[in-house]
């Protein structure tokens, strides 16, 4: 007989042996475990946070997880995306997380939803769940986990880190607070840089998506004391917690006066795809240089500046030889340094920042600039190898 | 209404003295901000004294200290955004008055800013 063809209602021989922690604990017991095996809880991201709460809540006996996430495994994630494994890289995110959640616990019932959230199918994943753990890692998914979970009445149990920095509370439970009640609106495009773009300590969504986790079972189990009504800030380079009271803001469009009855265009919402096409636009009306032409004028001796506008922790990773730095934010103040009459090569990590670079010195009226396209890592894609990537 | 202080303490009259120097060290409140690491890069520490009657003053002293943290705690108006919540002490000022919130001194004034890292 095997333990997954137990009723849901009751733990096999099996089951009770794997959770004789749990069942010892008063709080949670036989009725506590029950509960955890009848409950059904949706992720949406299997990333930083989403690993250590799957993990954990597949260990503690979460009867049925759902997993959403379209992402592939890649080898940076494995800092902190502890779910998945040097084994796993390249391998769909829903198989490294269903392949690991199986080991751990084979009572666990996995449900992997292999698209992004949109508006379109948010409600219809969200409805058959009783509580969501969100561990998205943009605004536009947050907002729209924020507004279904409200519609649909369904506990939102909320995380979000930056480098050093987590918050964490439950939304949308009860007559709690929601996310819009805490920031009404998201901040612009580019203002608050992603993790990939500002870095994140590994360990940090561990401590989050735990904090999470706690959350998420004792909402399950009907114990303690809920973050609901409450912001936990969390930072852990001065390991200080502090806990901040939230209120439900009457005027709320979600959870107050319910003006927001339907899922809405979060892109639209969080100026994503505007802040995009003037990306492009930007970029499109850059000169560029590729790689490959970059290292042709090196071997042939042409004269040019090569210039490096990324931060010197960056530069001590890796360098195209030649090139000085002028990190982005100090380039205004080292113009009379350049020579306008001199090409002069821009290059950065991608090719974002060399960009505004480029503009920046043609408003100061440098005509020979160029921008090297894809940056240093198309740079060790396209002509040296040996460049490290990262 | 300085000059007007001026003039009536001028009369030594010790009671107008004591309301001049409650008047005069208005605005001073004594106030500790706590910055995220986000924006602490911006000012010198995550950690800032400043003063003021209001939150609004707090913020204003602060924004005439950094520059560049300046658009990053209130918009070309002076009001707050939507998606930076000050918490004086523990309360959400949009609850107490915005910024028109006044301040004691000790009051702690924390910066919290919308994230999104997952």
């Amino acid at each position: 007989m095997t333990s997954t063809a137990t009723s849901p209602a009751e733990l096999s021989n099996e089951e009770i042996f794997r959770y004789s922690r749990h069942l010892i604990l008063p709080e949670v017991g036989l009725e506590g475990q029950k509960k955890l095996k009848q409950a059904r809880v949706l992720l949406v991201g299997v990333g930083g946070l989403g690993s250590p709460a799957a993990l954990y809540l597949a260990a503690a006996g979460v009867g049925t997880l759902g997993l959403v996430d379209f992402d592939v495994v890649d080898a940076t994630n494995l800092q902190r995306q502890i779910i998945h494994g040097t084994r796993t890289i390249g391998k769909r995110k829903l198989d490294s997380a269903r392949d690991r959640i199986e080991d751990l616990n084979p009572n666990v019932k996995v449900e992997a939803h292999e698209t992004p959230l949109t508006s379109r199918n948010a409600l219809e994943i969200i409805r058959t769940y009783d509580i969501v753990v969100d561990g998205t890692d943009n605004f536009q998914t947050r907002y729209l986990v924020n507004d279904a979970c409200v519609i649909l009445g369904k506990p939102n149990v909320y995380g979000s880190i930056y480098r050093f920095e987590g918050q964490a509370s439950v939304f949308a439970t009860g007559d709690a607070p929601c996310y819009r009640c805490l920031f009404r609106e998201p901040p612009p495009p580019g203002l608050v840089p992603s993790c990939a773009e500002g870095g994140v300590l590994g360990v940090l969504p561990g401590i989050v998506g735990t904090i999470q986790t706690t959350e998420a079972l004792k909402l399950i189990l009907g114990i303690g004391e809920s973050l609901a009504g409450r912001l936990l800030l969390i930072d852990a380079l001065r390991m200080r917690f502090r806990t901040l009271n939230l209120r439900k803001d009457p005027t709320c469009p979600a959870c107050g006066t319910h003006e927001i009855k339907e899922l809405i265009d979060y892109e639209e919402f969080c100026g994503v795809r505007q802040a995009a096409a003037d990306d492009a636009a930007a970029l499109s009306a850059v000169p560029e240089i590729s790689p490959v032409q970059l290292a042709a004028r090196i071997a042939r001796g042409d004269d040019f500046d090569l210039i490096d506008v990324r931060e010197p922790h960056e530069w001590d990773i890796a360098r195209i030889p030649g090139a000085r730095l002028i990190p982005l934010a100090t380039l205004v103040n080292q113009l009379p340094t350049l020579d306008s009459a001199r090409d002069i090569i821009v290059h950065c990590k991608m090719g974002g920042r060399s960009a505004k670079a480029v503009q920046q010195l043609q408003a100061s009226g440098f005509r020979k600039v160029w921008n090297l396209s894809g940056g240093i890592t198309r740079w060790s894609n396209d002509v040296d190898p040996s460049t490290p990537k990262y | 209404m300085f000059s007007l202080a001026r003039q009536l303490t001028s009369k030594s009259i010790p009671e107008l003295q004591v309301a001049f120097f409650v008047f005069s060290h208005r605005g001073r409140m004594a106030v500790t901000l706590f910055l995220p690491t986000v924006l602490a890069r911006l000012a010198d520490s995550g950690t800032l004294r400043s003063e003021g009657n209001t939150v609004g003053e707090v913020v204003a002293n602060i924004s005439g200290r950094y520059p560049e943290l300046a658009p990053r705690l209130r918009d070309a108006q002076g009001d707050p955004y939507a998606f930076v919540t000050f918490y004086l002490n523990d309360e959400d000022i949009r609850f107490t008055g915005s910024f028109q919130s006044p301040v004691k001194d000790g009051d702690e004034l924390t910066i919290v800013p919308a994230i999104a890292g997952g």
